[in-house]
């Protein structure tokens, strides 16, 4: 059998340096050390603090110091050695961020914190995320595993001495179309009973039928109290996230973040909710396993008080 | 592990307690099996070895420069982990690349840490695969159509017994040709309206007042009008409970309404009506708990062109990851209707449920 040596793409800290080498390498007189970087997965932010060194000798030398800007590239602020905010002193003019040395308060280092975005592909080269495309039941919860993992330590830290993605999203597609099917009211029930009957009625050619039918449905729902829209608006704040959340629980260090419904839904209730389930990735904690657990019965319980208020 | 650096006192730590394995509880056939390696700093090894069952494959590493793949089995070396000695993890993606024919599939994933020829610590971690499992029971072996008879629907038992949600399509299959239809939801619509028009008895409906009162997504409301749309140009009018007669009345009916730019009020003044009618689809869409008919209206519609004609019904579903199964039963159709109607025209109906899905799969076969 033949032997087969993979070697795994080292691409990533290429791609998302690319912009820091740039800056790097204007600040070279400057000595520039990579102090830390900050990545957010969710809005792709990344920050990065560098360390220049400005001797007295330079700052009275120097000619303004320009750095092109590049792709999202900006410089934030920047702290002297008393923390005083300097990075008013770096101004934006053609295209390049300038600053004059000669300017500079008398520190012999300065911090510059430097902010870009970062783009989705390299993302997805420094982070691994997956969570489980089914969930486990059991009659109270369903349940998905989470799991993310940093794909290469090394590279990152040989740049950085400290390096943080914050807010890595294994985004799951929590179901809850089974949650509202199996708790239709009663009175409800009359009136897609009705409803149904038309339909059947519909298929048949008896046209007696379907007038009894459509008679039928009408009376009903002229006589219901809950109309339809009610019915709507009640499992759309069920579906809120502020609603939802209370039936979701995840594992340390996973926490629950943004819920949305599914975009896209056709019908009269979203399948699917959204949750992000976010955990913070480093140097120190390269992976993070765990469940996300929605509590379902719980929830089926809090749609069937709903809508039994709507007939009250 | 004797002179192990990690040895602490008279008590020395066992390897379990400084290497920590974790593989995802459960996956799909061909779903990613995400499993972690980790150990202590300190811990001294040159190579692991991990060996996967028949079936099984390496999909993906992860925090690794080179990994030396033969087969069924995968080298790694210290030194071609990212950060070599300072490195404390690694992570590997395995994968089961068969449909399991029982709902159950485990294979035994082997990690071997050793220091030259000397073993250094081993452990192994069991992929747990779990598919859904779909059967007929009792399925009719044959269906007899006599001038008499009055056989309204195909009844059908369903098991369900595995693990996951699925999309289920019931198909009939006559000589290689599928003879199974269901319609559309916008096709249904068509076919609403104008037996709402025909029966008269909706003149005192208030057009403007539901348009007022109906908050459903207008954007769902624009895609179904677009689409039925659509079906009055192309005149794909449903077929089936309607003559050629009468299907060119339809069509004409709603393309005159259209001209009347009346279209969108009908429409809406039956919005209410048609999405209640969705949400008795829906209702019929979920008859068990992991399963979501495709067409809850599926039925089979054929001339029959023999005395006796043999139908395979399929059972086709798909699980959440794409994968495929198939289940199949043959039905002859005995046919001795003398009054020269030669038309099939038969609902399938799924009558009963045995729904016995695989529950708490991580409470079970996990943490032992």
């Amino acid at each position: 059998m033949d032997a087969e040596t993979v070697k795994a793409t080292v691409e990533s800290a290429n791609v998302i340096m690319g912009w820091l080498e740039k800056a790097k390498e204007y600040l070279k007189p400057f000595k520039p050390e990579v102090k830390s970087m900050v990545v957010n997965y969710k809005n792709r932010r990344s920050e990065i603090n560098l360390l220049i060194h400005v001797p007295d000798g330079i700052r009275r030398k120097a000619h303004s110091v320009e750095v092109p800007a590049y792709q999202n590239f900006t410089v934030q602020d920047m702290l002297d050695e008393t923390f005083a905010r300097v990075g008013g002193l770096w101004r934006y003019e053609d295209g390049k961020w300038k600053l004059d040395p000669a300017k500079l308060p008398k520190s012999e280092t300065y911090l510059v914190m430097l902010r870009g975005v970062v783009p989705p592909e390299t993302l997805n080269q420094l982070v691994r995320v997956q969570p489980a495309i089914n969930r486990d039941q059991t009659d109270e919860i369903d349940r998905y595993w989470l799991d993310c993992m940093l794909r290469n330590v090394a590279l990152l830290e040989k740049i950085w001495q400290e390096l943080n993605i914050e807010e890595v999203d294994v985004g799951v597609k929590v179901g809850i179309e089974r949650c509202f099917s199996t708790t239709i009211p009663k009175e409800f029930k009359q009136r897609l009973e009705a409803t149904r009957r038309w339909v059947a009625a519909g298929r048949g050619k008896d046209r007696q039928e379907i007038l009894l039918a459509w008679r039928r449905m009408r009376t009903i729902n002229q006589g219901s109290k809950v109309s339809a829209d009610d019915i709507l608006q009640t499992i759309y704040k069920l579906t809120t996230g502020d609603a939802f959340g209370n039936f979701l629980a995840v594992d340390s260090p996973y926490r629950v973040g943004e819920i949305r419904r599914e975009e896209r839904f056709s019908g009269l209730f979203p399948a699917r909710m959204a949750v992000e389930a976010t955990a913070e990735l480093g140097l120190k904690r390269p992976v993070a396993e765990g469940y996300l657990t929605f509590k379902k019965k719980d929830y089926t319980q809090e749609i069937k008080v709903s809508l039994d208020k709507l007939q009250a | 592990m004797i002179g192990h650096p990690l040895e602490v006192g008279d008590h020395p730590l066992k390897p379990s307690e400084f290497v920590k394995l974790h593989i995802a509880p459960w996956a799909l056939p061909n779903e990613d099996i995400p499993i972690h390696i980790r150990w202590e700093s300190g811990f001294e090894f040159q190579t692991v070895r991990i060996n996967i069952p028949e079936g099984f494959a390496f999909a993906e590493f992860v925090n690794l420069d080179e990994v030396q793949i033969e087969g069924l089995s995968a080298t790694v070396e210290k030194s071609k982990i990212s950060r070599g000695d300072a490195s404390t993890y690694f992570g590997c993606v395995v994968r089961y690349t068969r449909i399991p024919d029982e709902a159950t599939h485990e294979g035994k994933v082997i990690f071997s840490f050793a220091d030259g020829a000397q073993s250094k610590f081993s452990s192994e971690l069991t992929a747990r695969i779990f598919r859904p499992l779909l059967t007929f029971v009792n399925p009719p072996k044959s269906i007899e159509l006599t001038d008499a008879s009055k056989l309204r629907t195909l009844p059908l038992y369903l098991k369900y017994t595995g693990f996951g949600d699925i999309q289920l399509r019931v198909e009939a299959v006559i000589g290689g040709s599928i003879v199974s239809e269901g319609g559309s939801v916008a096709h249904e619509i068509v076919r609403r309206l104008w037996l709402s028009e025909i029966s008269e008895v909706d003149q005192d409906a208030n057009v403007e007042k539901r348009k007022q009162t109906y908050k459903v997504q207008p954007e769902y409301v624009r895609e179904i009008a677009d689409e039925v749309q659509a079906i009055l140009y192309k005149g794909e009018l449903p077929t089936g409970e309607f003559d050629k007669e009468a299907f060119e009345e339809i069509r004409r009916w709603l393309l005159d309404q259209r001209a009347k730019d009346n279209f969108m009020n009908l429409f809406y003044s039956r919005i209410e009506d048609m999405l209640l009618s969705l949400l008795v689809d829906l209702l019929e869409s979920h008859p068990a708990t992991n399963v979501r008919l495709v067409d809850p209206r599926a039925k089979i519609f054929t001339r029959i062109k023999a005395p006796i004609t043999k139908l395979m019904l399929k059972l086709k579903y798909r699980d959440l990851l794409g994968n495929n199964y198939e289940e199949q039963v043959p039905i002859e159709i005995v046919d001795r209707r003398t009054e020269g109607n030669s038309l099939l025209d038969l609902p399938i109906v799924i009558e009963k449920w045995d729904d016995k899905p695989l529950m708490n799969v991580a409470g079970i076969y996990y943490g032992r």
